[in-house]
């Protein structure tokens, strides 16, 4: 068998409700190199709505459920790891599966924390296994601005300008005294939010990766404007961010959840690439086109389901629909990432990346918690 | 030409200088820095004033400025400058931003209950062709936000570079209210107008620049026309006729220079 026909077999390590793994299921069923060989978790660990919902998914997908993840890393046939579990358990799961030998597919962090982060950096380069962070690299926004950039109209990239927000949840006044002061970076698994400038934040960050030199400062602001959850956390929904890099040129970023009904297309996903020779801006949603159908227009019930209250599962009506099916990029992804296990070589988004990512985002936590300005990188409290 | 208002701009707003001129609240233009103006344009200032304008109206700073306002104090000739003017008095007021109709429009949709409150602006406007004409394009980035985001500022980033002639600048605010603006300056030459956000807790108001623009298309290609009402000419009916609104402080200048050579984020 050479190359290009062999299956490679993918092992599913959990469906956290704080994780994309049910997006990444229809991606893998598609695939015709991919199977699906089983799901799996440490059963005694989890809380019990999870092991429920790894038992539903591995029985709808008509494949085994193990109980143990080393267990499960020890099966024939699995040569990717998806990791699709809280923040707090990936870089653990990360390390075991790099270990073992298995390739890692990773949705969006390799930890909680930069010495997290590190550690997986360091495993998944000690085990010369391949590893994807698939969410920042392949979307319409890095794609088509990589494209502008590398088509040379711009001139010498100067700055870029990224404004990411979902149109999701359902927004509520909140009362002052509702509001507690804002709290640190490091807890990031909650029953009822998301840390919005990490989950959201990522998305630019990565496409400011791929345009910049490393990041050196960052400053940021952060807070609750949106949701009362929220504010009683402590917690941003909403966070804007200043960064320069190594050779002086600037970015700005907006990330968060603003609420059902506030763009036409479900939230807007747009760049601007600042450039000596001309500024260029960067509809991820477009091409699209406007649709208008009365029927669905005041027919639309826009209030999320009780059981996904923040629509991590679920998505808003969307009046101008892109052509692509794809904007995320994530079966571009997986196409690479393929190809790259193929090859023997890395994917385009490295795990090194994906923890200087990490740690571009905690700067922006720090500076908020601080008020100043912050340079990277970021001291660590363990040797890596 | 006698009797009517002067403009004084440098060749990146030709566009405006025209309408101004063909639409008749200017009756002519001197030049300043490279470039040409459309017809009606002055040798000199001085020229212009020995014409005695009813005023002269500066649309672009240049290094210049404030001698050539004392030239027209001098000569009893009313003047009116679009934005600070570099060495003299930092209250000085200037509100040609308030007049942009985009602006007038997120304020307009900003006034409905339904958009709550104000979380964040965005604004990316061209502009950045020189040291002075960023800074002026920052001014007027941070009126508008203030006025848009109802609060002043409690923290101000600031962060610039040069190329060359190009400048590009972000400026990072946060508000008494929580609300954040990020006010760009790139170096295009600042034809188009802002791209700008403006998100509530209700909602979000979006005017992009370009988008207002009629493609024309032709055998050789697609050309963007602005069939546009530029804030010069409503400023300069308001300010010709009645006096500016309050003044604000103009201080940006030496926080844009040391940002752009510190390379670092500063805060002013």
């Amino acid at each position: 068998m050479n190359s290009s026909d062999r299956q490679y077999g993918v092992l599913l390590l959990s469906f956290s409700r704080h994780s994309h793994q049910r997006s990444f299921v229809p991606l893998f069923q598609a695939h015709p190199r991919i199977q699906l060989v089983a799901v799996a978790d440490d059963d005694s660990d989890i809380e019990p709505y999870l092991r429920k919902l790894n038992r539903q998914w591995a029985r709808e997908l008509g494949i085994p459920y193990v109980e143990d993840v080393d267990d499960a890393l020890a099966l024939s046939g699995v040569d990717i790891v998806s990791i699709g579990h809280e923040i707090e358990r990936r870089a653990d799961l990360c390390t075991r599966s790099a270990r073992a030998g298995r390739h890692l597919w990773i949705d969006k962090f390799l930890g909680a924390s930069v010495e997290e982060c590190d550690a997986v950096t360091a495993a998944v380069a000690e085990s010369g296994i391949c590893a994807i962070v698939p969410s920042y690299s392949y979307g319409s926004l890095v794609t088509r601005c990589h494209q502008v950039i590398q088509s040379g109209s711009i001139g010498e990239l100067m700055g870029v300008h990224v404004d990411i927000l979902f149109g999701k949840g359902w927004p509520a006044p909140i009362p002052d005294e509702d509001r507690v002061p804002f709290t640190p970076a490091g807890r990031w698994k909650y029953p009822d939010l998301k840390r919005e400038l990490l989950t959201v934040g990522a998305y630019s960050v990565g496409l400011l990766q791929g345009c910049f030199s490393e990041i050196t400062e960052v400053a940021a602001h952060g807070d609750a404007f949106f949701f009362p959850v929220h504010a009683r956390r402590g917690c941003e929904d909403f966070a804007t961010v200043i960064l320069r890099d190594r050779k002086g040129r600037t970015a700005t970023l907006c990330a968060g959840r603003s609420g059902v009904a506030t763009h036409p297309a479900g939230g807007p996903s747009e760049a601007w690439l600042v450039g000596t020779g001309a500024t260029v801006y960067v509809d991820a949603k477009r091409p699209s086109r406007v649709q208008l159908l009365r029927d669905e227009v005041v027919g639309t019930d826009h209030r999320p389901s009780e059981d996904d209250p923040m629509q991590w599962a679920s998505g808003g009506a969307i009046w101008t629909p892109a052509f692509s099916a794809d904007t995320a990029g994530l079966a571009a992804g997986l196409d690479e990432f393929v190809q790259a296990l193929d090859e023997g070589r890395n994917p385009t988004f490295s795990a090194a990346q994906a923890r200087d990512n990490m740690e571009i985002l905690l700067a922006g936590y720090r500076s908020i918690e601080i008020g100043e300005p912050v340079t990277l990188p970021l001291a660590r409290e363990t040797s890596p | 030409m006698s009797g009517g208002i002067v403009v004084v701009s440098d060749h990146t707003r030709a566009h405006v200088v025209e309408s101004l001129i063909s639409q008749g609240f200017a009756t002519g233009a001197v030049v300043v820095g490279r470039g040409r103006l459309p017809s009606g344009a002055y040798g000199s200032l001085s020229e212009a004033l020995g014409r005695q304008p009813r005023g002269v109206a500066f649309l672009t700073p240049y290094s210049n400025l404030g001698e050539d306002c004392k030239t027209c104090s001098a000569a009893g000739i009313p003047f009116w400058v679009a934005g600070p003017v570099p060495g003299s008095d930092p209250s000085r007021s200037f509100s040609r931003w308030r007049h942009a109709p985009e602006v007038r429009a997120l304020m307009d949709g900003s006034e409905n209950a339904a958009f709550g409150s104000p979380v964040y602006y965005r604004r990316i406007i061209g502009g950045g062709t020189s040291l002075l004409a960023t800074w002026w394009a920052l001014e007027d980035g941070l009126r508008e936000a203030q006025t848009l985001l109802r609060a002043t500022p409690v923290r101000r980033l600031l962060s610039a570079g040069k190329q060359g002639r190009h400048w590009h600048a972000a400026l990072h605010l946060t508000m008494e209210n929580s609300s954040t603006a990020q006010i760009v300056v790139t170096p295009s030459a600042p034809i188009v107008p802002a791209d700008r956000s403006l998100l509530g807790t209700g909602g979000m108001i979006i005017v992009k620049g370009a988008h207002n623009a009629i493609p024309v298309q032709t055998s050789t290609g697609t050309e963007l026309l602005y069939d546009h009402t530029w804030p010069e000419v409503a400023w300069l009916q308001a300010v010709a006729d009645a006096s500016d609104p309050a003044p604000a402080e103009a201080d940006l200048l030496r926080y844009l220079r040391r940002a752009a050579r510190s390379r670092h984020i500063e805060t002013c």
